[in-house]
């Protein structure tokens, strides 16, 4: 008896025979050779991981379905026809059940529990248990040799489809929120978009296919496979450091690189190979630059963002340093201090006259230790924003008349004159701040700079309301200040060439510190000088 | 890791997966105990096992 054949001849090596249509082997050989081999490069880049693992098996599932499919169009053979679509009916819904579980390990890092499992093997359990019979395929059409689908193929297994899919979905739902960092977010998202695009363009062909009868439209949703693919390739592989950009630049190369490489296959004269191929050559030439400059720029952003990170580390790191390292010092030196202060204020005794110059000069040293200590943690605070001012009323010409009295006899030491005069004497000078910080570091260190750095002649401090402001005018015949010194003078640490020569224990931070204290009341300091030796002028503003 | 309940749920679905394809393989390929419309004739539409249907 001759076997019952379908009407066209045997195919040659199983996937070639006059009933495949045009689209099959263009759609099927694309997505096939790029699955795989995206499945088979991520499974070697950690041949141990459990991502990589279930999509190896995605891969090589969906794999075998597309090949199986190719037979199914080119065979004649109906026990052939009949066995490997009873294998497809079943490999749909593995396929979408590991892509569930790829997803599920994609985004908690563990497996779902035992509950889970269970439902899912409930789903599959009745594919596996009515594969052989008529419940899946009731018979064979021997004019398409085309399966007659039963209910199990035509509805059951799309139903599998929408739960599986619902899993995956709701998976997303409450796993995404709940990752750890932000950057894990629009990871999980992508994949998770891939992912279902992937499954929908896999089967909707199928569904419609099966209603419709229509085996051809079920070709098209392969074309969208190599897309996805990459996509959900990408998202495992590079999670610790996703970038949209360079995976744009990478998913779209590769796609019209495989999409003109496919043409190849369809070259029916040499002229139209040779074409396709020089295209292709040259497409991929330009593609790997492309993407190559793309990655280096990503790579320069994320060098450039990670030294940020680690100089604001370690600018936090300074800080909490200096402040530690200040108060340890400033409260040995306030000790010393204390014990000076008593010394030469007789609480232990009349102190020796050979004693009573090195006990005021040490008191005089402490006292300067502490202040130098105060501005650095001052301006320290400052820089941190933590420094806090009271803001009361207080007349402003009363706090200079104060300070330059402090003064005068530091100036009178060196035999400087020191003069101060008020525009509108009498006028109150009525200003709302912190009393305290401008005058002990902004009016005191002026005047006491401007002392310092005098070696001899004169210092005159003047006071004056003028255009809605209140100006303090601090003119020396000093060391005066050059170009190159004003560039820094306002800067932390910022000494002057010539005021370190003059002063060495100069901290650097006074002028800083004042400048900070003027601008946080509203005001301005600006310094003026004719050049080196040719004495400072420096005017303190503060709005009325 | 699989925690063992699932393990042994995942194993026992995979042995019954490969005795349905076996089962499949021997009625499909081995046997051919499946029905075939036979409706290349047109108007003699006939269905049947291929045993049956089979062309003398």
């Amino acid at each position: 008896m001759e076997p019952l054949i379908c009407p066209w001849e045997s195919p040659t090596y199983l996937f070639f025979s006059s009933n495949v249509p045009d689209l099959i082997h263009y759609s099927h050989a694309t997505a096939a050779v790029v699955a795989l081999s995206i499945g088979i490069l991520i499974f070697a880049s950690n041949p141990r991981g459990v991502l990589q693992r279930l999509f190896l098996f995605l891969t090589v599932s969906f794999t075998t379905w597309t090949m199986f499919d190719v037979v199914l169009w080119a065979t004649n053979r109906p026990d052939v026809v009949m066995f490997l679509w009873s294998l497809q009916v079943f490999l749909e819904p593995l396929t979408y059940a590991t892509a569930f579980y790829l997803y599920y390990y994609f985004l908690h890092k563990q497996w779902p529990g035992f509950g889970i499992n269970v439902l899912v093997a409930l789903l599959l359990m009745p594919l596996i248990v009515f594969l052989p019979t008529q419940v899946n395929l009731e018979a064979l059409s021997l004019s398409t040799c085309e399966a007659v689908e039963g209910p199990l193929a035509k509805y059951y297994t799309y139903i599998v489809h929408a739960i599986l899919m619902l899993g995956i979905i709701t998976t997303a739902v409450n796993g995404i929120p709940r990752l750890a960092t932000r950057k894990e977010r629009p990871v999980a998202i992508f994949f998770g978009i891939g992912l279902i695009i992937f499954l929908l363009a896999f089967s909707s062909g199928n569904i419609i296919s099966s209603f419709t009868d229509d085996w051809v439209i079920s070709q098209y949703g392969l074309f969208g496979m190599p897309i996805f693919m990459g996509l959900i390739a990408y998202s495992i592989v590079k999670f610790q450091a996703f970038n949209i950009k360079l995976f744009a630049t990478q998913v779209l190369v590769a796609g019209i690189a495989v999409l003109i490489g496919a043409r190849l296959l369809y070259s029916t004269t040499t002229i139209g190979t040779i074409l396709s191929a020089v295209t292709l050559a040259a497409f991929l030439i330009s593609g790997v630059f492309l993407v190559r400059s793309v990655k280096r720029e990503i790579e320069q952003r994320e060098h450039i963002e990670k030294l940020a990170q680690e100089l604001e580390q370690t600018n936090e790191r300074q800080e909490t340093l200096i402040h530690f390292i200040g108060h340890e010092v400033k409260g040995f030196l306030t000790k010393d201090m204390g014990a000076f202060a008593a010394l030469s204020e007789g609480d232990f005794g009349v102190l020796p006259e050979t004693l009573r110059p090195l006990v005021v000069d040490s008191l005089a040293q402490a006292r300067e230790g502490v202040r130098s200590v105060t501005d650095i943690l001052t301006a320290s605070n400052q820089k941190k924003g933590t420094l806090a001012y009271a803001r009361e009323p207080f007349d402003l010409a009363a706090l200079v008349t104060e300070t330059v009295e402090k003064a005068r006899s530091a100036a009178e030491k060196k035999g400087l004159t020191l003069t101060f005069s008020v525009d509108e004497a009498g006028v109150p000078y009525t200003f709302t701040g912190d009393k305290e910080k401008i005058g002990s570091n902004v009016f005191r260190n002026v005047i006491e700079n401007a002392v310092n750095y005098t070696p001899s002649g004169s210092v005159a401090v003047s006071l004056k309301k003028e255009n809605g402001k209140i100006a303090c005018v601090v003119q020396d015949t000093g060391v005066g200040i050059s170009d190159e010194d004003k560039k820094t003078l306002f800067t932390e640490g910022g000494h002057g060439k010539e005021s370190q020569k003059t002063n060495v224990h100069s901290t650097g931070y006074g002028l800083y510190i004042a400048k900070n204290i003027i601008e946080a009341h509203g005001g301005t300091i600006r310094a003026e000088s004719e050049g080196v030796g040719k004495g400072s002028t420096f005017i303190v503003e503060f709005p009325v | 890791m699989l925690e063992p309940k699932s393990r042994f749920l995942l194993v026992l679905l995979a042995i019954c997966a490969l005795a349905s394809v076996t089962l499949t393989y021997w009625d499909t390929i081995v046997r051919e105990d499946f029905v075939i419309i036979n409706d290349i004739e047109g108007d003699a539409l006939e269905s049947g096992s291929p045993e049956e249907m089979g062309s003398s």
